[in-house]
């Protein structure tokens, strides 16, 4: 991939109904008080940027669907006021399938967004209640459902390695999504400590389990034209997450709201909750190192040309069947792809 | 003029009562009143006190009114029982006239009872058996004396009767010291003489010499010449152990007290040296002590690698009050910069490093014992070989040799069988047996110093309930047909893991060690075979298996720099290791080797 000139927004709404007990993103109950402070310091926020251009934009969280048509009304009309949305790429929002309703929805394409990213996890369950999640598997379904229905484009979140899971469970909630999504994000559980299933389950010993789920993934998407572009994403073509994409090619991306994280020009800027900025500068070797590996995640791999050579020699000293190489391109192999972490942990002392 | 000194010292197997013995002596002679008492006050070491045993030999002056109305001047020299203090016991077997020998009257003779008494015999002492621990039912005197007298050879009709825990028949034993062990002979007028039979070192006085004069006297100010290694210093204290140090004006033959001198380093005072007057010398020193050498090797290494020249600085320190160890530098790949020390024996061994942890409070970790080969080549030449990457290439070996004992074990008879099979399971051969009483056996192996030091002792007193006691001395070198096996991870040498040992267990041990280090070596990104070979010929051959997965999918803006620290966390994690060839090994493996046991399957 290559660094484009393209720019991505990404708004954090850091509320939940209730929060999931493996969740370590920032987000807090509802309570309405503090979405309409939350807002006003969105807005805040936004003047710095007064009138930029973006080509992607990004509503996550958090759970965005918890915020009724009005909240989604005053956050819309702030991103118009403050940035050029004229030539969106795409414009995501993510979603709760117990929050979403027919009426986002409405709302959503009378205002142009044009994908949403719903957090199914698992069409199991048993598997839902592990995981502390408000909805059942028929809720999934309904949601699921409700935005094939609408036409926007439908991205559905698995989580595998979850506590009894099994290989037969994971392919049924893999094979459930495939009937309405055009987009499967695969996560493995990964418990924080400071999480309440983390106190729980020994994140070691789940981590174990991944590879049958992950590998099964990598089986059976492709065969039904979901292609892997990225560690833990499949599209069918066409329908891979440009707004992502920016991330993986050290694009810019302004982000907003509490904890969400600013890339532009090589500085990192994070907002934390208690709305301190904390600032991170990369040197050009640094970027150099990170985009060789955050473009190893993808399916377009890296670039020959331009290429540190001492991260092409650390390439070159690992096992060939971890990469695809052509004259222009390294990419990683499937079996690369399994093992990103080991390989990345190499390159990034290179 | 010496008719009112007696020398002498006690010597009994562990656990036999020579330490409360003493205490008890100390106090019948109100050398130290009661309610000053420490439990043993002669063991000073901490260690010593924890563990019960005697380390460091350590003398006091008693004055006792004896029963003829006389007063003696009664010099108690304690020994230690332990076998791998034997040099200890015969350095103050020197400097004394008889030796009291405690048995343990419900236990008999043990194998280190026969080794001291005739260590003692040897250098002309008068011995006087006492029987200890009367008190305890299950006592049997008779038995006791009946086996000194079949065992020892020594006439035990006359044997003291004794109860050191409750003080029974302390005053007969002190009457018999004045009665029976002569005084010490030699000659005030002569030449000075004095024997050194032990050395310490004093953070403010320097050396303390520890000193048996045998001929003429030696007073502060007097200038004393070294005569190993002919030095002379102005004597600046003389004094004797009342106990504790109490300058005294002059020590005259037959006495025995310690002077100082402000010697830097315990090289120049060494034990076993005569002391002699400047201005008046002796022709010839007294004979000496063999030097000790150390017999069991391995590597301390500090746990921390910043923490080498704290190791440095305690060994040192430790050195000036242990001359029977030795150390040079080495470095390991796994474990860094350390040192190579050599010992007397085991307990020797555990002893150093318990000291160096408690006086001196160094964290280190000790390599597996082992013992110098001896290689002849087939060019004729003979090297020492210390590690196993010492031996030369099978093709230039003509034959090795390794360090043989006379290992003496005394149990009941019912265990005869067991012991014999887990001494021929060390390689021992069998050189005598015989029935000390109907119910008690003495063997008589020979086997390689190398087995006895890995695990012999914990074997065998599990193998007996702790019912047996062994002694051994060294016996030389003898050829044996041992192999030097390699360890190949990923076809590369892993010196680390290389050892050596007999040909026939070149199997086992190689299995135990490449399975041990499968479940050590994390699974990396290529499949990594792990080999042991004699030679060329590999013997054994196991895979760790290839890594599967590793991989957390999610990456996002902002996980994007903690992603970057996890990844510099594992790389960290990594480095930490030792790379051999392609293969990272964790530094677990090469610890867990060190302990590897050939019988670990």
């Amino acid at each position: 991939m290559e660094t484009t000139n393209k720019t991505g927004l990404y708004i954090h709404v850091p509320f939940c109904e209730r929060k999931c007990g493996y969740c370590s993103f920032y987000s807090v109950e509802l309570r309405a008080g503090n979405i309409d402070s939350w807002l006003e310091s969105i807005a805040n926020e936004a003047k710095n940027f007064r009138a930029t251009h973006i080509d992607t934009l990004y509503i996550g969280g958090g759970t965005p669907s918890v915020l009724n048509i009005s909240r989604w009304e005053k956050l819309l009309r702030i991103i118009k006021e403050n940035f050029d949305v004229d030539n969106l790429l795409e414009a995501t929002t993510e979603a709760n399938p117990n929050s979403l309703t027919r009426e986002h929805i409405k709302f959503f394409q009378a205002n142009n967004l044009t994908r949403i990213s719903l957090g199914v996890q698992s069409l199991n369950d048993n598997e839902l209640k592990t995981l502390g999640r408000l909805h059942d598997s028929d809720k999934a379904l309904k949601a699921m459902e409700l935005v094939k229905d609408s036409g926007l484009s439908l991205n559905c979140d698995l989580i595998f390695g979850i506590p009894e899971q099994t290989l037969r469970t994971w392919a049924k909630s893999l094979k459930g999504v495939l009937k309405f999504a055009d987009h499967v994000s695969t996560y493995q559980l990964t418990l924080e400590p400071d999480t309440p299933l983390g106190k729980i389950y020994d994140n070691e010993s789940l981590n174990q389990q991944g590879y049958k789920f992950y590998r099964y993934s990598q089986y059976y998407l492709p065969r039904r034209n979901f292609a892997q572009y990225e560690i833990s994403n499949f599209a069918r073509e066409g329908y891979e997450c440009q707004h992502n994409l920016l991330y993986w090619n050290h694009s810019n991306v302004i982000a907003l709201g509490p904890s969400a994280v600013s890339y532009i020009n090589g500085v990192r800027i994070k907002r934390t909750p208690e709305g301190m900025i904390e600032r991170e500068e990369l040197s050009e070797r640094e970027r150099a190192i990170e985009l060789a590996i955050l473009s190893l995640r993808t399916k377009w791999g890296v670039k020959r040309e331009g290429l540190l050579p001492e991260v092409e020699s650390v390439i070159d000293s690992l096992p060939d069947d971890l990469f695809v190489k052509s004259d222009e391109r390294i990419v990683l192999s499937p079996r690369g792809m399994r093992l990103g972490n080991s390989i990345w942990s190499e390159i990034i002392d290179a | 003029m010496n008719n009112n000194i007696r020398n002498f010292c006690i010597i009994a197997h562990i656990d036999h009562g020579k330490s409360t013995l003493a205490d008890r002596l100390l106090e019948a002679t109100g050398t130290i009143a009661s309610r000053d008492m420490k439990a043993q006050i002669l063991d000073s070491l901490t260690l010593e006190r924890e563990r019960g045993i005697t380390i460091k030999l350590v003398p006091v002056r008693m004055d006792y009114t004896a029963k003829d109305g006389n007063k003696y001047i009664l010099n108690l020299i304690d020994t230690p029982g332990h076998v791998d203090f034997a040099y200890e016991v015969s350095r103050s077997l020197a400097a004394c006239e008889g030796a009291l020998l405690v048995v343990d009257a419900t236990q008999g003779v043990e194998a280190q009872t026969v080794a001291n008494a005739y260590q003692a015999i040897d250098q002309g002492l008068e011995i006087l058996p006492v029987i200890n621990k009367i008190d305890l039912p299950s006592a049997r005197p008779d038995n006791a004396k009946q086996e000194i007298s079949d065992v020892v050879g020594l006439d035990a009709s006359e044997a003291l009767l004794a109860s050191a825990k409750t003080g029974l028949g302390v005053n007969e034993i002190l009457e018999s010291v004045v009665k029976n062990i002569p005084a010490p002979s030699g000659d005030v007028n002569l030449p000075l003489q004095a024997l050194i039979f032990d050395s310490v070192y004093d953070n403010y006085r320097g050396v303390i010499c520890y000193v048996r004069v045998i001929n003429g006297s030696i007073k502060t100010g007097q200038n004393i010449l070294f005569m190993a290694n002919n030095i002379t210093y102005p004597v600046n204290e003389v004094g004797v152990f009342k106990p504790g140090f109490t300058p005294v004006n002059e020590l005259k033959a037959g006495e025995v007290g310690y002077i100082t001198a402000s010697i830097k380093t315990l090289a120049e005072a060494q034990v076993g040296d005569t002391i002699t007057d400047a201005n008046n010398p002796a022709t010839s020193p007294l004979p000496g002590y063999k030097k000790v050498k150390s017999v069991v090797f391995c590597g301390f290494y500090p746990v921390e690698r910043d923490n080498y020249p704290q190791l440095r600085d305690a060994l040192e320190k430790l050195c000036l009050n242990d001359s029977a160890v030795t150390y040079e530098p080495e470095s390991s790949e796994a474990l860094g910069f350390g040192f190579r020390c050599g010992f007397l024996g085991l307990l020797h061994m555990d002893v150093v490093q318990e000291r160096l942890r408690e006086e001196y409070g160094v964290e280190l970790v000790a390599t597996a014992p082992n013992v110098i080969y001896e290689v002849v080549k087939t060019d004729g030449e003979v090297i020492e070989a210390h590690r196993p990457s010492d031996f030369p290439d099978p093709s230039e070996i003509q034959e090795i040799r390794e360090p043989y004992i006379k290992l003496s074990v005394f149990m009941p008879s019912e265990y005869t069988g067991r012991v014999m099979q887990l001494v021929q399971d060390k390689r021992g051969t069998y050189k005598s047996m015989d029935y000390l009483t109907p119910e008690r056996v003495r063997l008589v192996y020979e086997m390689p110093l190398s087995e006895f030091i890995v695990d012999f002792h914990d074997k065998l007193k599990s193998q007996t309930r702790g019912y047996a006691s062994l002694d051994y001395e060294l016996v030389g070198l003898r050829a044996s047909e041992l192999v030097r096996v390699d360890i190949l991870v990923n076809g590369e040498a892993a010196d680390a893991f290389s050892f050596v040992c007999h040909k026939d267990q070149a199997y086992n041990r190689g299995h135990a060690v490449v399975t041990k280090l499968k479940e050590l070596i994390p699974s990396q990104l290529f499949e990594i075979p792990i080999q042991a070979s004699i030679g060329r010929r590999v013997i054994v051959r196991v895979n760790v298996r290839a890594l599967r997965k590793d991989v957390l999918a999610k990456c996002y803006g902002g996980d994007i720099t903690r992603k970057r620290k996890l990844l510099e966390k594992q790389k960290e994690g990594k480095k930490r290791m030792k790379q051999i060839g392609k293969v990272a090994i964790p530094q677990e493996a090469f610890l867990a080797f060190m302990q590897v046991d050939g019988n670990d399957k």
